[in-house]
């Protein structure tokens, strides 16, 4: 099938991951990330968690919600501190769901085309993946730049990232 | 790829026409015996050699019809040959019988049709074909027309066609895969045309024409979506452009009764509504390959749902294993 014909069944996104199944933002999810594109110079960074579900069957994963800036969180131009409101949205979405809506790792915006993660970003990103608790062994970063997005799986066994490609339906 | 085979199983439970239909069994008793009674008080009639059991029903691809007007078939041969008697004749000495203050048969070309009715709504209706022997053997004469100028007795073989049909697929998983296929079929023309009507007979022996089935090899799984989606490919290669009108191709496929009278079963249709037929199955492509594509079971159901009746949708929630309750650390990005 030409990716026309899905483009118009849905704008998801997916990526292949390092074990070949797929990590697939949801249409929606797309459209509240591109919300806080930093496309204008009056924009400043945005951040939050990726949520979604451990599919049956394969270990393909859906990004279907995302949290989003809130209070105690800080924002700059150039800064994003996630605060403490994201867990408890993280764990109000777990309960409303009987324990499904998982915690996938988190996202932020760059006021760049091509986003790549800065010292701090790393630094994040290594903490969480080290500290949190989640299932399985990788959490998924995602970079949202002025023109689109970047994904990246962190491994909790050896601490390393790797940029994914996107991936389009044969 | 999403794993959709159960909601297949669910949706074809729903669609299906139960087997021990009792209700129907009864009807057509109860036609078949009152048919008996009254030709016994005609003198001029013959006898009855016997009924038979045509259409879905018989090759077991009969659906919940979407109006609930059930749709009984009942053949019945009499015991002499077309020379006995004019087609027209014969079919107007069983409209009589038939004749009752609750039943009111008419005559159409290949049967006569009796329209039951409940609380002034179709419930269901019996055609019931006319058939005289044949010296040959082979098949018989079945009284054809509705008046002096249409009569005719024309070769049929309904006995050698539920043959062909059922004896084609050897394997049992192979052609139970195939009965299901057909209902898919049927149950999306009965969705997708409203404004004129695809010959069950048509999608029935393209189906059987040129199924694909798809049973694994190693432990026997069916994946009904793949079947379908090979199945309706490999229809829609068959089609072959017959002209251009005004800048838009038309199509036709022509698939002809493996017996006699062996004519193409779409013959009724034009080329325009013939050339839908091509396009809505297209459509209905696209969306079995997405729903194979897609790994979200809930997302490719819905989508299957606008081309299959009442599809069955899985919650989000079934799709998916249970997770950890997390724990989330503050962070700084830059």
């Amino acid at each position: 099938m030409s990716p026309q014909i899905v483009k118009s069944v849905g704008q998801a996104i997916r990526y292949t991951k390092t074990d070949k199944s797929r990590i697939i933002f949801d249409e929606a999810v797309i459209d509240t990330l591109m919300c806080y594109r930093q496309n204008s110079s009056l924009k400043v960074e945005a951040g939050g968690l990726l949520l979604g579900r451990h599919l049956k069957g394969g270990s393909h994963i859906a990004v279907d919600l995302v949290s989003e800036p809130m209070r105690g969180d800080r924002r700059t131009r150039t800064s994003f501190f996630r605060g403490r409101g994201h867990e408890r949205f993280a764990h109000e979405c777990w309960h409303n769901s009987k324990g499904v809506f998982a915690y996938l790792g988190n996202w932020h915006t760059h006021p760049c085309m091509y986003p790549l993660p800065s010292e701090t970003d790393f630094d994040d990103w290594r903490n969480v993946l080290k500290n949190d608790i989640y299932e399985g062994k990788n959490l998924y970063f995602v970079i949202v730049g002025t023109k689109g997005l970047a994904c990246w799986e962190g491994c909790s066994q050896h601490g390393k990232f790797v940029k994914l490609e996107e991936y389009i339906f044969p | 790829m999403a794993d959709i085979q159960k909601q297949f199983e669910k949706f074809h439970d729903n669609i299906r026409l139960a087997n021990e239909n009792r209700i129907l069994k009864e009807k057509r008793d109860v036609l078949k015996n009152n048919l008996g009674d009254a030709l016994k008080k005609n003198d001029d009639a013959p006898t009855v050699d016997k009924y038979l059991l045509q259409g879905s029903y018989a090759i077991h691809t009969g659906i919940n019809p979407p109006n609930s007007d059930y749709d009984i078939d009942i053949g019945v041969v009499f015991d002499c040959t077309k020379e006995a008697f004019g087609a027209l004749k014969l079919k107007n000495i069983v409209k009589e019988a038939l004749d009752h203050s609750s039943r009111d048969p008419k005559l159409k070309n290949p049967c006569i049709t009796i329209q039951y009715t409940k609380d002034g709504e179709d419930e269901y209706h019996v055609d019931m074909p006319v058939y005289v022997k044949r010296d040959d053997g082979k098949g018989y004469d079945l009284a054809w027309g509705k008046n002096s100028s249409s009569e005719d007795w024309l070769h049929s073989d309904p006995e050698g066609l539920v043959d062909e049909i059922n004896g084609k697929y050897s394997d049992e998983d192979e052609r139970a895969q195939f009965r299901r296929v057909v209902k898919y079929l049927k149950a999306w023309k009965g969705m997708k045309f409203t404004a004129f009507t695809i010959p069950s007979i048509g999608l029935t022996l393209s189906t059987w024409e040129m199924f694909a089935p798809d049973i694994d090899f190693y432990d026997n799984s069916k994946n009904d979506l793949a079947a379908l989606k090979k199945t309706v490919a490999r229809i829609l290669s068959a089609f072959r452009w017959v002209a251009g009108v005004e800048g838009k191709s038309l199509y036709r496929l022509q698939i002809c009764l493996p017996v006699s009278p062996r004519n193409d079963v779409f013959e009724k249709l034009t080329d325009q509504q013939m050339t839908e037929l091509k396009d809505k199955m297209e459509s209905l492509l696209d969306t079995l390959k997405y729903a194979e594509n897609e790994e979200r079971s809930e997302k490719a159901c819905k989508e299957l749902k606008k081309h299959l009746p009442d599809f069955p949708v899985p919650s989000t929630l079934e799709t998916a294993k249970a997770s950890v309750l997390s724990l989330n650390n503050t962070g700084s990005s830059s």
